[in-house]
């Protein structure tokens, strides 16, 4: 609140608190003080469980995704197909674990190469200013002037369809975003005093960067992580969904969607768990960055569409 | 500075801009993929089907030549031939521009009013019951993605309670309006996923707002609360909204792709889908160096507006 | 806790006039880690006419007083006993409709940081008549006059034009005066002030305070002051109170409680700070020692028990109560009587070894720890540094290809030329824009100058530190300004201080810590701190680990920016201390950036005085601080507020803007708000520099009247 409020109260001799692991590993991204936000946690045990299904796939589905039980075609849910079956007779169930292999690998690898040159471009001409700065945000201007889905679908055009040009094309969405938010994280750091007496001890760039600049963007880095990682999800199952992405029979979730609208009247299952997989993975992304991000009080650069 | 000062730089920016966004649609299009004629053609085309295709797209000339001639083409109005369709792609593109713009503008209408009041709404009663409701259904709003929600909508209001068309096929010349039924779907999907990012970000700004020295001046005028939040959280809040529904009309185009998908509409985004799906080159740029220049007018506009109403900008 | 001190003082003679009574408030806040008690069973009365002030350093609870009265604490804040009395009314009892109809109109408040106070996208003409429109039925038009004429009240030149601008279109001083005006529009009864001149240059300020003073006159309201800053008090007040840890630890008339300083917090505030009349060499600042008392824990006894020098048993045992000790004038005290006695034993003249903090612990060691000898600068011929002419001009271009829009040069320095001697400290004191900030940034190579010359002990310095030898940038180093950004937040202390000594003197591990170690004992601190991370230290630790950085590489010289505008006096007497003891040790030289006249009356040996980017007046310490001055030290001097109840207040004030550092006036720079301008002479030359005894330098056109002044060929800049 805007209100009077308890001014610091400086402890007579502070004494370092003791962390458990979870603080510990909170406090590594500048989370401090942290207090089981409820966003966090939920978000958290969401992006987990999907984890945990890319990490044990293989193990759990009772059939191999590509095998077609042809007297066993659009079965509703049973116990024997838990999500039921499509045109072919595949096991849904088997499909949408091995989904979460193809998606989630897929965003998550867009993701990290998006976000990590958008880190690397962001804090550089940050930090260094002047004409380089200049020239490469001008680039990245031209390049936020594309609408996320146009610019995937554009760069796909041109790769061709397949899961690495995804994570391509994805990937390239993302550097001028995460730059643009990056950049401004490092302006906001970059005249604080303790990088101004590094340079006054003459450090290099390199240095000034990685060991000043970058432990304090940490926080805001784990909130953009969160949040591409959604908007990576939602575009490659896009980009599945309108035919341009991962191709069949690859079990890619938007493509299941897809596929299952032909049955939507008759076997609305089809559509239905891919579905519920996306939003899930999609929301526990969201909620995680969003406690994040609360936690942080940031609210510098709203990750960008 | 004045502001036509502003204007005239601004403009000129979104000019560099634009011009920049056509060199990188014509990079990726024609000079990334290396021979674009086997691309276009697949891998089983004879080497003849490759020469004649060269010959048709004038490939056999350099790349800077085509791209300049693209450009003085497109300023003209010349905007190149379809090759599927073996029609001009100027004509295609307005009728189908002018239908995507009847569902971005009726979706505008509708969602930006309501999510900036719901945006509002929430900031003010920041915490409350309220509040996480709001959140709570923005948030699933984000998560699922348009053909998530377009299937949803389908399934209920065409398949259960049987009320509107499950799709919106219909003739691409065909006035919009004709039939406004087919309309409702596709507005209603991507209602939801523009409310909820455009509330949610106004809800942040509000919550700002509200935190701010100036309110409590206000409260302690004792003025009481509605004209602190009329006069003077209000229009300090709703000036970034501005901005914030500048970058929606982004996203907004990438959900236009999706749900003419979803419904069939004869739309410029499905039209784009085609142009991908069958490699046709002159009508792929076009559509996507189109839909950029909307946009970068959209933020154009964004920008002048938000200048316009802001008494501290320095130009 | 504050069972024994059930009773306020006894109720105030002709009670009637009474406007505010406040009676046993204590207010906590809720937190993670239980209840903070931020203001513990504070009474006291203000009549009306009267100013009472507040004055107490940071985490005091001063603030929450001011907002407890105000009706407005924050979400977990409560009010946990006690009354507040408006004209016999108990505002806390009162409906909320009521307070809203009293708050703005007959209780209006007047805000620190006046520019986050206003509305930036109304007019501020608007927000004034607003207060009127809520509280008083009248038209727009007549509404609008009457903001007109309380704009013209506040001394705001052209009422009319003003009254249509933005906040941001304002300065500091203007924007104050809007929210005193607007504060004043329906005739407050009760007028509190929190901070307002706190973060205003030290000129404006004097007018706001003068501001205050005549105002006080004519509306007769009473108000509540709050301020950290005693001289500020000292010259509002009628009555005082000191609070600490949430207590007013001293209450009573302003002369009773300055003169007799019967609370042993009261003597050691008022001996802790620097003042016009002193330096180090003749006497050293006293210290408080330790820290404010974790307000979640406090102690059963004496809250200032930790840190008082006259503390006994009894007083960790049971709370003092506030007794009255003279006619309306307490102390929360049980030794109240000692507490005088010491101090008049200790007559005007307290001792130079400070009574509060041991002297440099025996055997200390000398952080010079590498034998190299300090052989510079030593033949009398070569200053340490000597700046020549330099000036730094910053393009400030909005041009787009080099069309459309404009360009303004904006010199921020323009041709300053000074030397240091090694050992030596040379103030650079001016207010905020006056360029101070950005020598000291062009010397240590923070930013390029654009034009002149920097030589370091005969050596040119060249462009950016980067660009500098390593034994350069040992030799030079600096100190910063502000505690909380000073340290990299998540590095440890010993990180932050192993690094320069990796760099500089090639110490690796343990020999790199030991050494940290060492430098953190230099600047009193606990080798245990190496482990720690800054947010688990104090303002004034911080300051003191930034402090061990610098001289971790053996500087010649160090530039300090502002060292201790940030902290709270009792810490920024420790640290000015710490500062020149260090000096004394290390034989550093010091360029010390400060916009205060007093703390650089304290530490300086030479003072340069610096007005839109040009120097003015430079000399010995003595010297600038005694006639015959330079007209705006003069002025800079005069609107020192003293921390003296009795104090004359000098009438020398500065009228209008400063000119904009992009279009400096012509002639003397200062000729537009000169108290002392001759004529037009002013207006077109340049004026000379007069060069006096010891060095004295004053730039200006009045004719010395030293006979030893005597024009100098060369004109300034
Ligand atoms: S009561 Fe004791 S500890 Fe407290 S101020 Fe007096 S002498 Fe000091
Ligand atoms: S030269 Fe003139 S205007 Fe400047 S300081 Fe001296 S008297 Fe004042």
């Amino acid at each position: 609140m805007n209100t009077a409020s308890p001014e610091s109260t400086a402890a007579s001799a502070p004494t370092p608190p003791r962390m458990g692991i979870v603080r510990r590993t909170f406090a590594l991204f500048g989370i401090t003080g942290w207090r089981g936000s409820p966003d966090m946690i939920v978000g958290g045990i969401f992006l987990l469980v999907h984890i945990t299904l890319v990490l044990v796939g293989a193990l759990i589905t009772p059939y191999p995704y590509t095998e077609f039980h042809m007297s066993d075609t659009l079965k509703p849910p049973s116990l024997q197909y838990w999500f039921g079956t499509d045109h072919y007779g595949r096991d849904v169930f088997s499909r949408v674990v091995y989904g979460a292999h193809g998606t989630l690998l897929l965003s998550a690898a867009a993701t990290a190469l998006g976000v990590g040159l958008g880190v690397a471009i962001g804090m550089t001409v940050g930090y260094k200013g002047g004409r380089l700065d200049e020239i490469v945000m001008r680039i990245m201007d031209g390049l936020l002037s594309f609408p996320s889905l146009l610019l995937a679908m554009l760069i796909m055009s041109s790769l061709g369809p397949s899961k690495i040009n995804v994570v391509i094309a994805i990937m390239i969405v993302f550097v001028p975003r995460s730059t643009r938010v990056l950049r401004s994280v490092t302006l906001g750091l970059k005249n604080l005093e303790f990088v101004e007496a590094a340079k006054v001890r003459g450090e290099s760039t390199f240095y000034v960067i990685t060991r000043e600049l970058l432990p304090n963007a940490a926080g805001p880095i784990v909130v953009e992580v969160a949040i591409r990682l959604s908007f990576a999800i939602l575009l490659s199952t896009s980009l599945g969904f309108i035919g341009i992405g991962v191709q069949p029979p690859e079990p890619d979730w938007g493509l299941m969607v897809s596929e299952g609208r032909q049955f939507l009247q008759t076997a609305p299952w089809l559509m239905f768990f891919p579905a519920l997989a996306i939003s899930t993975a999609v929301i526990g992304a969201n909620l995680f960055g969003d406690g994040v991000g609360t936690r942080l009080a940031y609210r510098g650069g709203r990750s960008d569409l | 500075m004045s502001l036509w000062v502003f204007v005239a730089r601004r403009l000129l920016f979104s000019a560099l801009v634009l011009l920049m966004v056509s060199m990188v649609v014509f990079v990726v299009v024609q000079v990334l993929p290396g021979d674009v004629a086997s691309m276009i053609l697949g891998t089983d085309a004879t080497p003849e089907d490759v020469a004649t295709m060269r010959e048709k797209l004038g490939l056999n000339r350099p790349a800077h030549v085509r791209y300049l001639e693209w450009i003085a083409g497109a300023v003209q109005g010349d905007w190149g031939t379809s090759l599927r369709l073996n029609q001009p792609v100027a004509p295609l593109i307005m009728t189908r521009m002018g239908n995507s713009a009847v569902l971005a503008g009726l979706t505008l209408l509708v969602a930006v009013p309501l999510a900036i009041g719901l945006g509002v709404y929430a900031g003010l009663r920041r915490g409350r019951l309220p509040d996480r409701i709001i959140a709570l259904v923005t948030l699933i709003g984000t998560s699922l993605p348009e053909f998530v929600w377009g299937n949803l909508l389908i399934i209920v209001f065409a398949f259960w309670f049987k009320w509107l068309p499950p799709s919106s096929l219909m003739d691409p010349g065909d006035p919009v309006f004709a039939q406004f039924k087919l309309l409702i779907l596709p507005v209603a999907t991507l209602t939801m996923v523009m409310l909820a990012y455009t509330s949610r970000m106004t809800r942040t700004s509000m919550i700002e707002v509200l935190e701010k020295n100036f309110i409590r001046t206000a409260r302690l005028k004792g003025i009481g609360e509605r004209q602190v939040i009329l006069r003077h959280a209000l229009p300090n809040a709703l000036l970034p909204t501005i901005t914030i529904v500048a970058m929606n009309i982004g996203w907004l185009m990438g959900s236009l792709v999706v749900v003419e998908t979803v419904f069939s509409f004869p739309g410029l985004g499905r039209m784009m889908v085609f142009a991908v799906s069958n490699r046709d080159v002159p009508m792929l740029q076009m559509t996507v160096l189109v839909t950029a220049a909307i946009y970068c007018l959209a933020n154009l506009l964004a920008d002048v507006l938000y200048a316009y109403m802001n008494p501290r900008v320095r130009y | 806790m504050s069972a024994v001190i059930a009773s306020p003082l006894p109720p105030l003679p002709g009670a009637a006039d009474t406007v505010l009574q406040v009676a046993g408030l204590s207010v906590d806040y809720a937190t993670s880690r239980g209840p903070v008690h931020a203001v513990r069973d504070i009474s006291f009365a203000i009549r009306r006419g009267e100013t009472f002030g507040v004055v107490g350093e940071s985490g005091s609870g001063k603030s929450t007083l001011a907002f407890a009265v105000m009706g407005y604490l924050s979400e977990n804040g409560r009010v946990t006993g006690g009354r507040i009395d408006y004209q016999g009314q108990d505002l806390l009892a009162m409906p909320r409709a009521r307070q809203d109809e009293l708050r703005g109109a007959k209780i209006a408040m007047v805000y620190q940081d006046p520019m986050s106070s206003l509305n930036p996208s109304l007019q501020v003409g608007i927000q004034v008549a607003e207060a009127l429109l809520a509280h008083e039925r009248i038209s727009r038009e007549a509404a609008r006059a009457r903001t007109l004429e309380l704009f013209a009240a506040v001394n705001m030149p052209e009422p009319a034009a003003i009254a249509l601008r933005y906040p941001h279109q304002l300065s500091g001083g203007q924007q104050q005066r809007v929210l005193i005006a607007m504060a004043l529009a329906c005739n407050p009864d009760l007028l509190i002030m929190d901070e307002p001149t706190t973060g205003l240059d030290v000129t404006t300020e004097a007018q706001i305070l003068d501001l205050i003073a005549a105002l006080k006159h004519r509306f007769s309201s009473a108000i509540l002051y709050i301020s950290h800053n005693l001289g500020v008090i000292a010259r509002v007040s009628d009555r005082i109170g000191v609070m600490y840890a949430g207590q007013m630890i001293e209450q009573g008339p302003v002369r009773s409680v300055f003169g007799r300083q019967l609370h042993p917090y009261t003597a050691g505030l008022l001996e802790c700070l620097p003042n016009l009349e002193f330096g180090r060499k003749s006497r050293s600042l006293r210290l408080i020692r330790g820290m404010i008392p974790d307000l979640t824990r406090m102690p059963p006894g004496c809250s200032f028990e930790p840190r008082c020098p006259h503390a006994r048993e009894r007083c960790g045992r049971e709370a003092p109560p506030l007794v009255e000790v003279a006619p309306d004038h307490a102390s929360r005290c049980f030794f109240w009587q000692e507490q005088e006695q010491a101090r008049l034993a200790a007559g005007n003249l307290p001792p130079v070894a400070s009574q509060y903090e041991p002297a440099v612990p025996a055997g200390s060691t000398s952080l010079t720890l590498d034998p190299s000898p300090r052989g510079r600068g030593k033949s009398a011929a070569v200053s340490l540094l000597k700046v020549d002419a330099l000036t730094k001009e910053y393009v400030d271009s909005n041009k787009l290809l080099g069309l459309f829009g404009s360009e303004r040069v904006v010199h921020a320095l323009d041709g300053v030329s000074l030397t240091l001697e090694a050992n030596e400290t040379l103030a650079v004191v001016g207010e905020s824009g006056c360029g101070k900030t950005t020598l000291a940034r062009c010397i240590v190579g923070l930013v390029e100058p654009t034009r002149g010359t920097i030589e370091f002990d005969g050596i040119p310095l060249g462009g950016t530190a980067g660009e500098r030898d390593r034994e350069l940038r040992r030799r030079l180093q600096m100190v910063f300004q502000n505690p909380d950004s000073t340290l990299n937040p998540r590095r440890s202390i010993g990180d932050a201080l192993m690094r320069p000594l990796e760099m500089f003197r090639g110490l690796k591990g343990a020999t790199a810590r030991d050494a940290a170690g060492e430098l953190l004992r230099a600047v009193r601190l606990d080798e245990r701190y190496l482990d720690r991370l800054p947010n688990q230290l104090s303002g004034g630790e911080k300051q003191r680990v930034g402090i061990a950085r610098a001289f971790a590489t053996n500087p010649d010289l160090i530039v300090c920016d502002e060292p201790v505008s940030a902290l709270d006096v009792s810490v920024q007497a420790a640290i000015l201390n710490l500062l020149g003891e260090l000096q004394a040790r290390e034989r550093t030289a010091y360029l010390f950036i400060s916009h205060d006249m007093s703390v650089v009356r304290y530490l300086a040996d030479r003072v340069a005085v610096v007005y839109l980017g040009r120097i003015c007046e430079v000399g010995p310490v003595e010297r600038v601080f005694a006639p015959p001055y330079h007209p705006y030290t003069e002025a800079l001097l005069s609107a020192v507020p003293v921390p003296d109840p009795d104090a004359e207040v000098n009438p020398i004030r500065l009228e209008g803007p400063v000119p904009s550092a992009a279009n400096p006036p012509s002639g003397c720079v200062f000729h537009t708000r000169c108290p002392r301008k001759i004529g037009a002479i002013c207006e077109q030359q340049t004026p000379p520099a007069q060069t006096g005894t010891d060095g004295h330098v004053i730039v200006c056109h009045i004719p010395s009247p030293s006979s030893a002044m005597k024009a100098g060929r060369r004109p300034a800049s």
